[in-house]
């Protein structure tokens, strides 16, 4: 390469990088009310009923029939974190945990509002795994991500049971959940820790529970629904209208369990798969709850803080919410 | 333009010497990438600068996760190259002695060498379950038909004195592969080590991510995945720059071994 060539060759590498930088903008639309295009990234289980019976019903796009609904379908909440980071997604359906870790590394996101609770059960088909002191190094435990709500208990109630936070995370593997049960059912994995109706379908597979998640951070950390604070104050009406959307559907759901059972089934990749009489007595069971209301924020981000998974504790989850939850969670 | 075949000593200006130059490109490159980071205004969540990354780097080395990650992902590929290089210097003397074994090798590696190693992971995982033997089979198999294929090239042009003189010392085959045919192939499997590790080292990385799992049987691949769900871009980039690094490093190793022998013993131009 001769001497003149030189500043051309940096100048194409710096324009290139550049260039790559400029991301797309889904929703960079003018000062209008709503924004052109709007994605909602959900993750599949029985949670995914109150956006599945959305998505069905075209509410939003009867509401705002400007905009370009769409909907994304991804396995882990650090997926939604990504969607959300690269602007593919603006609302995002996640754990307490996932959504923690994004707010700790400076993302603008803050709570729509709350999904559902529901308890999630570590399952082994071993019947020499008992309590977590049965796992040795070897026996692998499926868990969605690293980072998500499932292992984040585990690591609770390996502190509270084995006396470190971290024993298990050797043994922790990231599958997503419908993988995870056939992990497990194959016997690649010892137990599997991931919710309904996976777990349920484990049991009836053979399955015992290990461990119930409920009994470790107590009956808090509904899943969340998150929109960037950024995007809330330039679409803030838009914004509350999908908050509505997502209280009544929620209610819907709550209230009827057949039709949202129906829903689930008719949508495989969204519910796990099953019948609509599998969902039915999955959504009647009262461990699962719709609930609207953030909660174990606070008590989530001390104990990650404490094992050093993220640096910070909000003040109060006053400071995760939008002003749709403003004041209500903890 | 045209470049003199011989250059007079007056004519000769002053040059770099070669690191110098390497160094130098390789500073722009990190101050551009600084720069761009710093100036551009681009979310540190998707793009971390050199600093951070270096950061992240002496924090990994110092806590012992990127020690422990680059010696699983070495043992990997060292087992996995292991039991290629046996395999596949076994199926090209098979190749040399037998029509058979030619005929064996040419199917085998037509049939196999064009399938990625990635994407016998999920047979594999299958076959062994979530353990490393699942990661150090792939590597197997994606490293024993470069050095097979190119053993055998190796073996299949010594010339024919060389052979004549291994038949006429009335050596068996197996002194016959280990005392001549090994040593005259030599250039041929070396190359085809090189190619074989290049191969091995991305799809060490690459099974590891795919493979998620983590702690004790992490690697390098699970660490920048692990840093991907901990939202930690300094730490991928950290990875990625360690992964780099060893590449270079292993790829000197073999110039190295290279240069002791073939280049030494005048098989092999020096470059």
């Amino acid at each position: 390469m001769s001497k003149r060539q030189w500043p051309l060759a940096i100048s194409l590498i710096i324009l290139v990088l550049f260039l790559s930088a400029c991301g797309n903008n889904a929703n960079a639309g003018s000062s209008s009310n709503a924004p052109t295009s709007f994605t909602i990234v959900y993750q599949p289980g029985l949670g995914a009923a109150t956006f599945i019976i959305l998505k069905n019903q075209k509410t939003l796009e009867k509401q705002f029939p400007d905009t370009k609904i769409q909907w994304d379908i991804v396995n882990s909440g650090s997926a939604v974190r990504e969607a959300v980071i690269s602007n593919q997604g603006q609302l995002g359906t996640l754990g307490v945990p996932p959504f923690l870790v994004g707010w700790d590394r400076g993302m603008d996101w803050r709570v729509l509002l709350a999904t559902s609770r529901s308890d999630s059960w570590l399952i082994a088909i071993n019947p020499r795994f008992k309590t977590l002191k049965d796992f040795g190094p070897n026996d692998k435990i499926g868990v969605v991500a690293p980072d998500a709500q499932q292992a984040i208990v585990l690591r609770k109630a390996a502190q509270q049971q084995l006396g470190n936070a971290h024993a298990l995370d050797r043994n922790l593997v990231a599958i997503g959940s419908a993988d995870g049960e056939q992990a497990l059912l194959s016997g690649q994995i010892a137990a599997q820790l991931s919710g309904s109706p996976f777990q349920q379908r484990e049991i009836a597979a053979g399955g015992h529970v290990v461990l119930h998640t409920k009994d470790v951070f107590g009956p808090v950390g509904a899943g969340l629904t998150v929109l960037s604070q950024s995007f809330y104050n330039q679409y803030p009406s838009f914004s509350k209208t999908v908050y509505q959307d997502l209280v009544n559907e929620s209610t819907y759901v709550a209230n009827h369990h057949t039709e949202a059972a129906q829903a689930l089934a008719a949508d495989k990749a969204s519910g796990g798969g099953g019948s609509v009489a599998q969902f039915k007595s999955l959504l009647d069971d009262t461990s699962l709850v719709f609930e609207k209301t953030p909660s174990g924020l606070v008590a989530y981000a001390t104990f990650m803080k404490s094992i050093g998974l993220i640096s910070k504790v909000p003040g109060s989850a006053n400071d995760l919410e939008l002003p749709t939850v403003s004041g209500t969670g903890n | 333009m045209s470049v003199p075949l011989f250059r007079t000593a007056e004519k000769r200006t002053f040059t770099f010497p070669g690191w110098l130059r390497y160094i130098l490109i390789g500073a722009i490159f990190l101050i551009a990438w600084q720069l761009y980071v710093s100036l551009s205004g681009v979310s540190q969540l998707l793009i971390a600068s050199p600093l951070a990354t270096l950061q992240a780097l002496i924090a990994d080395f110092a806590n012992g996760q990127l020690p422990s990650a680059i010696l699983v992902s070495l043992q990997n590929l060292a087992i996995g190259m292991g039991i290629g290089i046996v395999t596949g210097l076994i199926l090209a003397s098979l190749s040399t002695f037998s029509r058979f074994g030619r005929d064996l090798l040419t199917v085998l590696t037509a049939v196999f060498s064009p399938l990625p190693g990635i994407a016998i992971l999920p047979l594999t995982m299958l076959w062994f379950g979530l353990s490393s033997s699942a990661i150090i089979f792939v590597v197997v198999f994606g490293s024993v038909w470069p050095i097979s294929a190119n053993t055998d090239t190796g073996f299949r042009t010594i010339g024919t004195t060389t052979r004549m003189v291994a038949l006429n010392l009335g050596l068996t085959r197996l002194q016959t592969v280990r005392d001549i045919f090994l040593p005259a192939a030599l250039p041929h499997i070396l190359s085809g080590l090189r190619l074989a590790w290049a191969f091995g080292w991305r799809t060490v990385v690459g099974a590891e991510i795919v493979f998620g799992v983590a702690g004790s049987n992490g690697g390098l691949g699970w660490y920048i995945n692990n840093a991907r769900y901990f939202l930690n871009p300094p730490a991928i980039f950290a990875g990625l720059v360690v992964i780099s690094l060893l590449g270079v490093l292993l790829d000197t190793l073999f110039q190295f071994i290279e240069q002791q022998t073939i280049v030494k013993w005048g098989m092999k131009q020096a470059q």
